[in-house]
């Protein structure tokens, strides 16, 4: 699973936020502002991932349990593919 | 060509017609700096674009999409244009942002009529705000939209007010994950992914030297002290 093509990641100020470029902005013109976490894990889909790896990464970085990483990692993969930025 | 020097930058450009002749007339330059860039379209493009809008003239349409191709190149030297009126008062730049006819220019023009010859427009519709040796200044361009409030000057950015209308007047610092979609909405969002990370770079360095407020307002001198003395604390 891997965040497709042209899409980026920037800090701005103190906020994470997505924007198209090239290609993908011909259809994506909106902007994804993402919480820490999120922003974490977006890190980890850009270089592809599975899912099993973002919750063993989110484990290893954040004080929770094996739940609430497991359904954060689901929620935030869902969003990404409502969100089209997401290739299989 | 001639040579222009807008937003600190040294530009080349032939104006055709009287618009844009008369407002990039003050940029004027004859010193021998070298060109940054060129601000350039085709005949053919000027005349395709007026078929396609019959209600401009060539004229109007050499001002816009002359403006246009200026502020297309301007990420890649360090600046991005803002729609929003932008004034000048006792050295410092106070900028209002809004989508068209909410009342920015409403707003600045009661700023004169309360400050008088303390505020000076530096552009009424779409500033260039360049990022300087770190930091945020505001630049006068030749294109300010459908009115020529627009002098060849600069100062420091001191405040960005988002502006919405209502019937009492309140200011309030936001942060900047309340104002970047607002603020991405009233620049230019280039496809080129390197004007794109520019871009960002520059409304970066807004959120972090600059404070951004949401100002609502109605068409009263309270609307002005209001926003002064808020952005002045």
């Amino acid at each position: 699973m891997k965040i497709l093509p042209g899409f980026i990641k920037k800090r701005v100020g103190d906020v994470d936020i997505v924007v198209a470029v090239g290609e993908a902005s011909t259809t994506f013109n909106a902007l994804i502002t993402l919480n820490s976490s999120g922003a974490f894990l977006w890190d980890k889909l850009e270089k592809g991932t599975t899912e099993e790896e973002m919750v063993a990464a989110l484990l290893e970085k954040y004080e929770i349990s094996q739940e609430i990483a497991a359904r954060d990692v689901a929620k935030f993969i869902d969003k990404a593919k409502g969100a089209g930025v997401v290739e299989e | 060509m001639y040579k222009y020097k807008i937003a600190g930058l040294t530009v080349a450009m032939s104006p055709q017609y009287p618009t844009l002749q008369k407002q990039s007339e003050p940029y004027r330059t004859f010193d021998d700096a070298a060109f940054d860039f060129t601000v350039d379209l085709p005949q053919e493009f000027i005349e395709y674009k007026h078929s396609k809008n019959p209600h401009l003239s060539m004229n109007d349409c050499e001002y816009i999409w002359k403006g246009f191709e200026f502020y297309r190149q301007l990420p890649l030297f360090g600046g991005i244009m803002l729609h929003s009126s932008c004034i000048a008062m006792d050295g410092k730049a106070y900028l209002f942002s809004a989508p068209c006819g909410t009342g920015k220019s409403t707003h600045t023009a009661l700023w004169k009529e309360y400050f008088g010859d303390r505020v000076t427009y530096i552009n009424d519709d779409k500033p260039a705000i360049m990022l300087c040796d770190g930091n945020v200044v505001a630049y006068g361009t030749p294109f300010s939209g459908k009115t020529d409030n627009n002098n060849n000057i600069s100062a420091p950015l001191c405040g960005v007010c988002l502006l919405e209308r209502s019937e009492t007047n309140s200011i309030d610092q936001i942060s900047s994950q309340e104002a970047i979609a607002f603020l991405l909405n009233q620049t230019f969002r280039p496809r080129e992914v390197g004007a794109m990370v520019k871009t960002l770079d520059v409304l970066d360095a807004i959120f972090k030297l600059v404070p951004v407020y949401k100002l609502k307002c109605n068409m009263s001198y309270d609307a002005v002290l209001t926003s002064y003395n808020g952005m002045n604390k």
